[in-house]
């Protein structure tokens, strides 16, 4: 794969906007929160028409590693600030734009500590923009920690349900998962000898010997696996996401899960494809499981955000089958529902958050008839759960029917049973829509005003996206080929 | 022929405390006390970093003046001086004792400079002793501490006991090396450190700063000192004495090869060390005690960077000093600043610092990520040096239960963050008395935690440099 | 697709276009004009007219070559997995997408008239266009991935409505139920390509219908026929997923009769003949389709006799049919299959539109409420409705009459009679319960003494009846050139033995349901009490649709609800967050131990800090 060095350092760009924007939130006092909205609304709209840019101004014909960056950082470790993007990271990228902006819009009505929330959140966003972009394993540590621990604040202050239990819950699980990480990211920097954390020189066939990569390798699974949502260390997901403020639990859902899946991909599978193959049966068990687990779970439970939360654990798992398979399909299919699904809960959340704002009420049985009193919000939530049900044209559709073949050509059984899981996700999302949105108008909530234009903007683009991508999958497909054809074929 | 200049840092402190002794003899100001003392403890500041590139060998070798040391004199002053400027109300102590309470300090920190350079154990010994001292009377001023005599009982025994334990040592290494001054045991020890005597000398001889330390077993004292001597006096033990052990604990070290039992020693008693801290400090109530058991663990990972025995791993354990120099502080700060009437204060009346004093808030919140270790704070590149050397030699298994205990210890950092940043204040609160200074002061220790968290490169490389010379 | 090939060709560009302009039109009537009904059904009715005249372009420039065409172009290409998206131009594709446009089109014209003032009348155009869409699409697909995307998307089109009148709770129900029932069927679908993608490596349909199937091994060949055929069972309401589609009338009755007619359950039918030659190559799952067209036609044939819900009725009368059509195909004959499915879109949707005229003036499904109401006064209706239920039953000279004839024949065809006596028996029922209901309705037994004030019922429905009725008298006479054009010989029509008798037996046993119909509900003396309710444990069976949705709601409650997603989500509670929080709470509590023991007497403390040393001592000495 070639390494194409930038002109001008766009990622450190990215990167800076939102360092920019945390200062200038920190700066702003705390009683112009209409002013602190602005920034923030302008910056993570820069950091997203950057992501847009390098989704297009990526070369796909050369493919590999583009727009790189490399400084030497601490020499004596071997630590060098290492940024570029290929195939994996791009869509990424794009996804946490996406969701950052629109996360930022949809909080445009907060009230509370508006300052602090703002902050904490480019903080948050910062450590994910490095982690998808970063190539030197000091960095991806860093950033990993970096996008974790304002999610403590951010769910235990402005949250709801249980919001302590669920922030401390959440916050332990994840350190729990680094807790992991950072040994074994140690481990193969030494034992590699080449004192370096530089991610493609350790890459580098041979490096390691298969029973270094086995371990190393299952490691880094659970570590990240637990952010990923990973059966059965997903409790924290559902628990989270409930207490979770709306712009939290999309960005949550929607990008943080991804790191966890992003890192199994960049650092498990780069560094240890030996360890990817030897352990892929186990993967594709716990995410089988986690599929069927989530649906039936979901359709137990009585809060809107549990449902989704519950959903998220399915749909992540398929993202653990398609990487178990070992397959470049696999591997597509995986990315691109990392990216479908991220969108996805960003709608589920802002719409479920848009409701629950007005109604302040979760509880499913409480609800009913909303698409009489607020269509808007209905229409959006009703979209996002037919992408949820993997409806075609609609983005998470292509992913699922990717994995879905390449795990049925590999792991027959799982893959029935992942299909088989389609059905019944059907009826458990549909039952909730039908719950909440149909029946006859609820005079409980007959006067509660609509989503208004402004609130509308976030959850438009969301839509639009999916149906974008739904409709033309290739525009994904072809980028992250370009990056999962030649690591498959880069493999002994 | 002594090269006097190279111990000016010394010479310093000793007209410092000077000053103090005349200034405790003519009637008490606190105002002028407190002013003298920042701007003398300033100056110390820029007397040890003028002297840092200098290196000589006094007192017919039993004194050593070199890059290692100068850096940790520099620490020390810095420590000095922070507590200094923590001592605007000193409220912990009895007006007319202040002159006392710096005099003590002042000989305190000169006992702890003699100690980083002291290169012949008797040198060592004494200059611990004196440093020890010094800090038994400063528990005994804290003033309306009903316990304060089973406090300093409990502290000089354990301490009196350590040094026993030290002495011992001490004897049983001149016993089979037949030398006292380091550098001649550094060559002789590696023969003879397989004979037992040998072995258990050398672990003796350190147990002094075990105890300093506060290492499991000689970590008794922490809590109860930590909670019952002045606000400021805890900042200057959990930092400052801190900073002198772990110098010492390197420096010996230095000597002994990494021979398997040894290094098994240490990492038992690590291991040990940062569970015992962790697992007790999740139940403390008062921060005071919270802090203790937290440095308590602390140690236990600054064992981890010595006990790899190479100079990656002095040079992390330097560094961890500076790191454990900074956050402590911070939170010292931060309870300095918060328990206006120098009285020990629970997690609970943290209550609503954001409300009222943001910058202290977000200090204290860098501050207890940075000793949870989580990046970007300098915490967390202390931990990774530490570990990194720990891999180095292979210790997985340790890094490992090391990053447990992290977790652990997250969970009551945590529950402080929770009460500063969380809960409400009380109504009827007082807004805190947070000076310009003061919040010049936090903004730069910010400024510290974070960017040295992210671009530690210069540190690292003073502490290699300063690890390089024990080899 | 190259966009020159679009540039050149004519038929590529009819076939896009028309498939094309419906999506257009949902997404202007969703994004634009929701505030102006009438121009969201100008929209949406000039899409469909358009694909109309697409599609008879096509059929006409193609009547005389029907060599199929194929355009194809990249849709996804991930690896091994390509996704093409294609256009497949045959005889069957463009007679099935013709019927479709057309039939849209009617219906929409119709519903001008029918949801006039509804508050949700653009979204009602919107989603019609939406299936519009769809429909067409699937019947054009040339692959089986496109074909599957297509049917999910009709899936969805139904599933919004069915359910479009959601403030009814039955409404969203019998969405759902559609929705999840159709699912179930095509999990077993998606299964059944992927066997057949691993099998034959392909899923282009022109190659499955070919050779590419022909080189698997036979019994992953049946696994992955029968397995397809499930999506079938689902969407054409076959036994046992057959309950949905009766609950499907909840939605506007021009959806019921979109639904009924050409495009949801017609899709199952399309896509067996459209993968006639693979199933064929299956003797074994051919059989079984065989079996359950067959169940499927009596058992739904039993439950119309007894409802007293006309919509109800042709609802079960369309499944019957449906299973019908499927005996056909499976009984091998291909063109009676096909001509079956046209001419019962044909009458089946004259059916509904006029059912829906007469709920549309009287407010009632109910038959007898509406001969109180004195239904019969809406002429035009009746006489449609009538003349449908003839075709229906297979009155001669009607459509029906002429498809089913060739239906039995291809059943006489079979070794085994108890097929074709089946399907006698089919003829029978139905002739029944379909004049079971026209009499009850022509006859009423009581009337309001004043008859209600004539609802004038507008051109735009009125228009649509006539145009259907014709095509239900017409149609059958266009058997022989459809067989020439389906299936290359005129003499298609009458695969099988040639059994002079065959079509007077048939008709024979109409006119016999039709008799046994008047003698119980038509005649002045007779007390409209069926035969079958004279039985009421018979008639509690078939009203409860045997007890099969039953079986369902206890299935999902028991065994889903309250069985394995129960014990998830306890799992979840009580085991894995459960085992999590106690071993926290348990560290906090050793937490209180340990620090209570740190805190005790200093001589303890002295206690343990010298015995550590000792042992670290004995541990260098030993």
């Amino acid at each position: 794969m070639p390494t194409v060095y930038a002109d001008i350092p766009i990622l450190s760009g990215i990167l800076l906007v939102c360092l920019a924007g945390l200062f200038l939130i920190l700066a702003t006092p705390a009683e112009k929160a209409a002013r602190i909205k602005k920034i923030s609304a302008v910056s993570s709209g820069l950091t997203l028409a950057a992501a847009v840019y390098l989704f297009f101004a990526y070369d796909r014909g050369i493919g590999g590693m583009q727009f790189a960056e490399k400084i030497p950082w601490i020499p004596s470790l071997g630590i060098s600030y290492f940024n570029a993007v290929d195939g994996f990271s791009l869509p990424m990228l794009l996804l946490t734009g996406i969701v950052f902006f629109t996360g930022v819009l949809t909080m445009w009505e907060l009230t509370e500590r508006v300052k602090e929330f703002f902050a904490l959140v480019f903080l948050l966003v910062l450590g994910v923009y490095g982690l998808f972009m970063s190539l030197d394993l000091f960095f991806i540590f860093v950033w990993y920690d970096v996008s974790l621990f304002p999610m403590y604040l951010l769910i235990a202050v402005w949250g709801s349900t249980r919001k302590e239990y669920g922030a401390m819950k959440l916050t332990l699980y994840l350190l729990a998962g680094s807790a992991l990480i950072l040994p074994a990211l140690l481990y193969l920097v030494f034992v590699s000898g080449l004192n370096t954390f530089d991610l493609l020189q350790l890459m580098a066939p041979g490096t390691f010997t298969p029973a270094q990569q086995r371990f190393a390798f299952l490691l880094f699974y659970i570590g990240f696996g637990i952010l990923a949502g990973v059966w059965p260390l997903h409790t924290w997901s559902p628990v989270g996401h409930v207490a979770a403020p709306t712009a939290v639990s999309m960005i949550h859902a929607g990008v943080l899960m991804k790191i966890g899946a992003f890192g199994v991909l960049r650092v498990g599978i780069f560094l240890c494809p030996e360890g990817w193959r030897h352990w892929a049966e186990l993967m594709a068990l716990l995410a089988t499981v986690g599929i069927v687990y989530g649906v039936f779970a979901g359709l137990r439970q009585t809060d809107l955000k549990y449902v989704i939360g519950y959903s998220s654990v399915s749909h992540m798992g398929i993202v653990g089958l398609g990487l178990s398979t070992v397959t470049v399909d696999g591997l597509n299919g995986a990315v691109y529902q990392m990216f479908a699904h991220g969108i996805m809960t960003a709608l589920f959340f802002s719409a479920v958050g848009y409701i629950y704002d007005k109604t302040h009420t979760k509880a499913i049985a409480e609800l009913g008839g909303l698409s009489r009193t607020m269509p808007r919000a209905s229409a959006y939530f009703i979209v996002a759960a037919l992408t949820g049900v993997g409806v075609p044209c609609l983005a998470s559709f292509w992913g699922e029917l990717v994995v879905f073949i390449s795990s049925f050509k590999v792991y027959p059984l799982y893959g029935t049973l992942a299909v088989a899981a389609l059905a019944v996700g059907a009826l458990f999302i549909l039952r909730v829509v039908q719950k909440t949105c149909y029946g006859p108008e609820n005079e409980k909530w007959a006067n509660l005003p609509d989503v208004s234009p402004g609130l509308a903007v976030p959850r438009m683009i969301l839509v639009s996206v999916i149906v974008l991508f739904g409709l033309f999958p290739s525009l994904l497909f072809d980028l992250i080929r370009t990056a999962s054809m030649p690591l498959m074929a880069g493999l002994p | 022929m002594t090269n006097w200049p190279a111990f000016t840092p010394e010479i310093y402190y000793v007209a410092v405390a000077a000053v103090f002794l005349v200034l405790s003899m003519v009637r008490a100001d606190h105002r002028r006390d407190y002013q003298t003392a920042v701007v003398l403890s300033a100056l110390g500041v820029g007397i040890t970093l003028a002297s840092t590139g200098i290196t000589a060998d006094l007192f017919f070798g039993s004194y050593r003046v070199d890059i290692f040391s100068q850096v940790f004199k520099v620490l020390l002053a810095c420590g000095f001086f922070l507590v200094v400027v923590l001592c605007s109300e000193l409220s912990g102590v009895e007006r007319r004792l202040h002159p006392e309470f710096y005099l003590l300090l002042t000989t305190s920190t000169l006992a702890l400079m003699l100690l980083v350079s002291s290169v012949h154990l008797l040198t060592v010994y004494v200059s611990l002793e004196l440093s020890s001292y010094s800090l038994y009377v400063l528990v005994y001023l804290r003033k309306n501490q009903p316990q304060r005599e089973r406090t300093v009982v409990h502290y000089f025994l354990i301490g009196a006991s350590a040094s026993a334990v030290m002495v011992f040592g001490i004897a049983l290494l001149y016993g089979s090396t037949r030398t006292m001054y380091l550098a001649e045991m550094a060559r002789i020890l590696p023969a003879v450190i397989s004979q037992p005597a040998a072995a258990v000398g050398f672990v003796m001889t350190l147990a002094g700063f075990f105890f300093k330390l506060a290492v499991f077993p000689f970590h008794f004292w922490a809590p109860g000192v930590y909670e019952g001597s002045a606000n400021q006096l805890t900042a200057y033990i959990a930092t400052a004495s801190k900073v002198a052990a772990i110098a010492l604990l390197v420096r010996l070290t230095a000597l002994g090869d990494a021979s398997a039992p040894l290094a098994h020693a240490l990492v038992m008693l690590s291991i040990v060390t940062m569970t015992v801290g962790n697992v007790s400090a999740i139940v403390q109530k008062d921060l005071k005690r919270l802090l203790a058991y937290s440095s308590v663990a602390h140690a236990g990972y600054v064992l981890i960077g010595v006990l790899s025995m190479n100079p990656a791993g002095y040079a992390a354990a330097i560094f961890y000093s500076a790191t454990l120099l900074t956050l402590k502080f911070t939170c010292f700060m931060v309870v300095v600043r918060v328990a206006a009437d120098g009285a020990n204060i629970t997690v609970e009346q943290l209550a609503g610092l954001h409300r009222r004093s943001p910058v202290l808030a977000l200090a204290l919140m860098l501050a207890l990520f940075g000793l949870c270790g989580i990046p970007p704070t300098i915490g967390f590149v202390g931990k990774l040096l530490v570990f990194t050397a720990a891999m180095e030699r292979g210790y997985f298994t340790l890094v490992l239960i090391a990053m447990i205990n992290v977790v652990i210890s997250l969970y009551y950092y945590l529950l402080v963050l929770k009460a500063a940043y969380l809960t409400e204040p009380a109504p009827d609160l007082p807004p805190l008395a947070v000076t310009v200074g003061d919040k010049v002061l936090a903004g730069a220790l910010i400024v510290v935690i974070t960017v040295f968290g992210f671009y530690p490169a210069p540190l690292i490389q003073i502490a290699r440099s300063a690890a390089a010379v024990l080899l | 697709m190259t966009t020159i090939a679009l540039m050149t060709d004519a038929n590529l560009a009819a076939a896009a276009v028309s498939c094309a302009v419906p999506l257009l039109a949902f997404g202007l009537v969703m994004v634009a004009t929701r505030r102006h009904p009438r121009l969201s059904a100008g929209i949406s009715i000039a899409a469909v007219s358009l694909s109309l005249l697409g599609a008879v372009f096509l059929l006409a420039s193609n009547w005389h070559a029907p060599a199929p065409q194929v355009w194809s172009a990249a849709w996804l290409v991930s690896d091994a997995v390509q996704i093409p998206l294609g256009v497949l131009l045959d005889p069957v594709s463009l007679l099935m997408m013709t019927v479709v446009a057309a039939i849209c089109l009617l219906v929409q014209i119709y519903s001008l008239g029918y949801m006039a003032g509804d508050p949700g009348f653009s979204r009602y155009y919107a989603f019609m266009s939406l299936f519009a869409w769809a429909m067409l699409s699937l019947t054009l697909s040339s692959s089986l991935f496109q074909l599957y995307v297509f049917w999910e998307l009709v899936g969805l089109a139904s599933y919004l409505l069915i359910g479009f009148w959601f403030e009814k709770f039955s409404a969203s129900q019998a969405g759902k139920k559609a929705f999840v029932m159709t699912r179930l069927g095509d999990v077993a679908f998606m299964l059944g390509l992927f066997v057949l993608l691993v099998g034959a490596g392909t899923l282009d349909v022109t190659a499955v219908n070919g050779k590419a199937a022909a080189q698997m091994d036979p019994a992953a060949l049946t696994l992955a026929a029968l397995l397809i055929f499930g999506g079938i069972v689902g969407k054409s309401a076959q036994f046992p997923l057959l309950t949905w589609l009766p609950d499907a009338m909840e939605g506007p009755t021009p959806v019921s009769a979109l639904l009924h007619s050409a495009t949801m359950v017609a899709a199952g039918v399309f896509l067996f003949a459209r993968l006639f030659p693979f199933f064929s190559q299956s003797p074994a799952a051919m059989s079984v389709f065989l079996a359950i067209g067959t169940v499927s036609m009596l058992l739904s044939s039993t439950m119309a006799m007894v409802s007293r819900d006309i919509k109800q009725v042709w609802a079960y009368s369309t499944v019957s049919q449906l299973g019908f059509m499927i005996m056909g195909l499976a009984a091998g004959s291909y063109f009676a299959g096909v001509f079956h499915l046209t001419t019962h879109a044909g009458f089946k949707a004259l059916l509904f539109l006029c059912s829906g005229v007469v709920i549309h003036a009287l407010g009632t499904n109910d038959m007898f409420e509406i001969a109180r109401k004195n239904g019969r006064r809406l002429k035009l209706a009746m006489v449609c409705m009538t003349l449908a239920a003839a075709a229906l039953s297979g009155i001669p000279p009607l459509s029906g009459f002429f498809s089913k004839e060739s239906i039995l024949v291809a059943l006489a065809g079979l070794d085994n009679p108890i097929w074709f006596a089946a399907g006698l028996l089919g003829v029978f029922l139905t002739a029944y319960y379909a004049f079971r209901l026209i009499f009850i309705i022509l006859f009423p037994r009581s009337e309001l003494a004043e008859p209600e004030a004539e609802h004038g019922i507008g051109t735009a429905m009125g228009s649509a009846l006539v145009i259907l009725a014709a095509a239900t008298l017409g149609l059958g006479f266009a058997e022989a050139p459809l067989a020439r054009f389906l299936s290359g010989d005129p003499a298609a029509a009458h695969a099988g033995p040639h059994l002079p008798w065959l079509p007077y037996a048939g008709i024979g046993l109409a006119a016999g349901g039709l008799l046994l119909a008047w003698f119980e509900f038509g005649r002045p003396a007779a007390d409209q009490k069926g035969f079958v309710e004279r039985v009421p444990a018979l008639e509690a069976l078939f009203a409860n649709r045997w007890y099969i949705d039953a079986f369902y709601a206890r299935m999902v409650s028991r065994l889903v609800d309250r069985g394995v997603a129960w014990l998830c989500a306890k799992t979840d509670q009580r085991v894995i967050d459960a085992g999590l929080d106690a071993a926290s709470r348990n560290l906090i509590r050793s937490s209180g131990v340990l620090s209570t023991l740190q805190s005790g007497m200093i001589q303890h403390r002295l206690l343990v800090l010298f015995a550590v040393v000792v042992m670290l001592g004995l541990y260098f000495i030993a």
